[in-house]
C-alpha cells in the first residue's frame, strides 16, 4: 500500500481532533501498520499527552525543521506498540515557527518509513492550519453535532477544497443517541445533509475517553469501550475496508438505558 | 418530568438545523467571491431569452429572509419579447 498523509482538522477547537488522531494512530498500528503521528499544534502540544508520551520528548518538530536534529532523533517510539511513533510539537514556540513547505518536506521523509502519517492540525483557519494541511493526501474534518462546530466545519471544508485537496471526509464525534432520539441533537443524517461530504466515522459520546485521557492510554486499547470500537471501525475504513456504520440506537450505553427507563414513565 | 419530555418535531434539533442552514447560506457566499458573478450571469442569460434587459443596471443579491435565504433581483426591462428566443 502506498504511504498516505492524513491531516485531521476541524476549525473549531475542543471537538476531539487530538483524541481522534491519537486513537486512529493507535488503531492503525494495532492493525500492523507503521504509523507516525505528527503534532502540528505548535505552542499547544497535546498529542504526546493523549499517548502518554509527554515525559519522553527530547527534540520536536521545530528542531527538525530548523536542522537542530535529524528526523529520526525526534521520533518517539510508543510505549506499547513498537510500530507507532510520535513527532511532537514544540511547546515554547508559536505557529509561525514552521512553514507549509517544512511540513511537506518532513512528511515526504516520513513516507519512506511509514504507511500512515497522521497530522494533528491546530484549531483555527490561519497559518497553523495551512501548515498542517499542506502535506495532506487525505483530510478528515472532525465535528460534533453542535451548531458552532458544524458551521466551522463547513468553512474548513470550503478552505480544504479551495486548497485543491480532493479527499475530504467527515468524522462526527460525541454523538448522544438518546438526545437525537429525543429531538434535541442534530443527527448524523442532519449533519451529513448540511455538510455533504462522505462520512468516515461516527463516534458516540463516551465517559471512558476522559478516563483514558487521564491515564494517557488511548481508548482504542480498552476492548470494551464503544467509542474505541467506533474509532477502530474508522481505522478499517482508512485501510480501505467497507465497514457499515452501526445504528447508534443499538448501542447499549448506560446513558441510553437510563434515558429509556425515564421515558417509560 | 419536563427534563425527559420527548421533544418530537418541536425539539431543539430542528431549530439547530434551520439556524445552520441559514448561517451557511451566508457563510458560503462570503467564501466564494466568484459565485455571485457566476449566478448573475446565469440569471441574466436565462431571463434574457424572454426579456430585453439592461444588463449593466441589473442588480442581484442573496439575502437572508425570515426562514430561508432569498435571491433578490432588480433587473430593468427594456422590452418584453413576443416569444422566447433560444440560442
Amino acid at each position: 500500500m502506498e504511504s498516505k498523509v492524513i491531516t485531521i482538522t476541524s476549525g473549531k477547537g475542543g471537538v476531539g481532533k487530538t483524541t481522534i488522531t491519537a486513537n486512529l494512530a493507535t488503531a492503525l498500528a494495532m492493525a500492523g501498520h507503521q504509523v507516525a503521528a505528527v503534532d502540528a499544534d505548535i505552542g499547544l502540544r497535546n498529542l504526546d499527552v493523549m499517548l502518554g508520551l509527554e515525559n519522553r520528548i527530547v527534540y520536536d518538530l521545530v528542531d527538525v525543521a530548523e536542522g537542530r536534529c535529524r528526523l529520526r532523533q525526534a521520533l518517539i517510539r510508543d510505549k506499547r506498540l513498537s510500530n507507532l511513533f510520535l513527532l511532537p510539537a514544540a511547546q515554547t514556540r508559536d505557529k509561525t515557527a514552521i512553514q507549509p513547505a517544512d511540513m511537506v518536506k518532513i512528511c515526504e521523509e516520513l513516507k519512506a518509513d511509514f504507511s500512515f502519517i497522521l497530522v494533528d492540525s491546530p484549531a483555527g483557519i490561519e497559518h497553523g492550519f495551512r501548515t498542517a494541511l499542506a502535506p495532506a493526501d487525505e483530510v478528515i474534518v472532525v465535528t460534533t453535532p453542535e451548531v458552532a462546530a458544524v458551521r466551522d466545519a463547513d468553512r474548513v471544508i470550503g478552505l480544504v477544497e479551495a486548497a485543491g485537496k480532493e479527499s475530504v471526509k467527515l468524522a462526527i464525534n460525541r454523538v448522544k443517541p438518546e438526545m437525537v432520539e429525543r429531538g434535541d441533537m442534530l443527527s448524523v443524517e442532519d449533519v451529513l445533509e448540511i455538510l455533504a461530504i462522505p462520512l468516515i466515522g461516527v463516534i458516540p459520546e463516551d465517559p471512558e475517553v476522559i478516563v483514558a485521557t487521564n491515564k494517557g492510554v488511548p481508548v482504542v486499547l480498552n476492548t470494551s469501550s464503544f467509542s474505541g470500537q467506533a474509532i477502530k471501525d474508522m481505522a478499517r475504513r482508512l485501510m480501505g475496508e467497507e465497514v457499515p456504520f452501526p445504528s447508534l440506537k443499538e448501542s447499549k450505553s448506560f446513558l441510553n438505558t437510563l434515558g429509556r427507563w425515564f421515558r417509560r414513565k | 418530568m419536563r427534563l425527559f419530555k420527548i421533544g418530537g418535531s418541536e425539539g431543539s434539533r430542528n431549530i439547530a438545523k434551520e439556524r445552520l442552514k441559514l448561517m451557511l447560506i451566508q457563510d458560503r457566499i462570503e467564501v466564494s467571491p466568484g459565485f455571485m458573478e457566476e449566478l448573475r450571469e446565469a440569471v441574466l442569460s436565462s431571463v434574457g431569452k424572454y426579456l430585453d434587459v439592461d444588463r449593466e443596471k441589473a442588480q442581484l443579491s442573496l439575502e437572508l429572509g425570515e426562514k430561508l435565504g432569498q435571491l433578490v433581483a432588480t433587473i430593468p426591462v427594456k422590452r418584453v419579447k413576443r416569444k422566447a428566443e433560444h440560442d
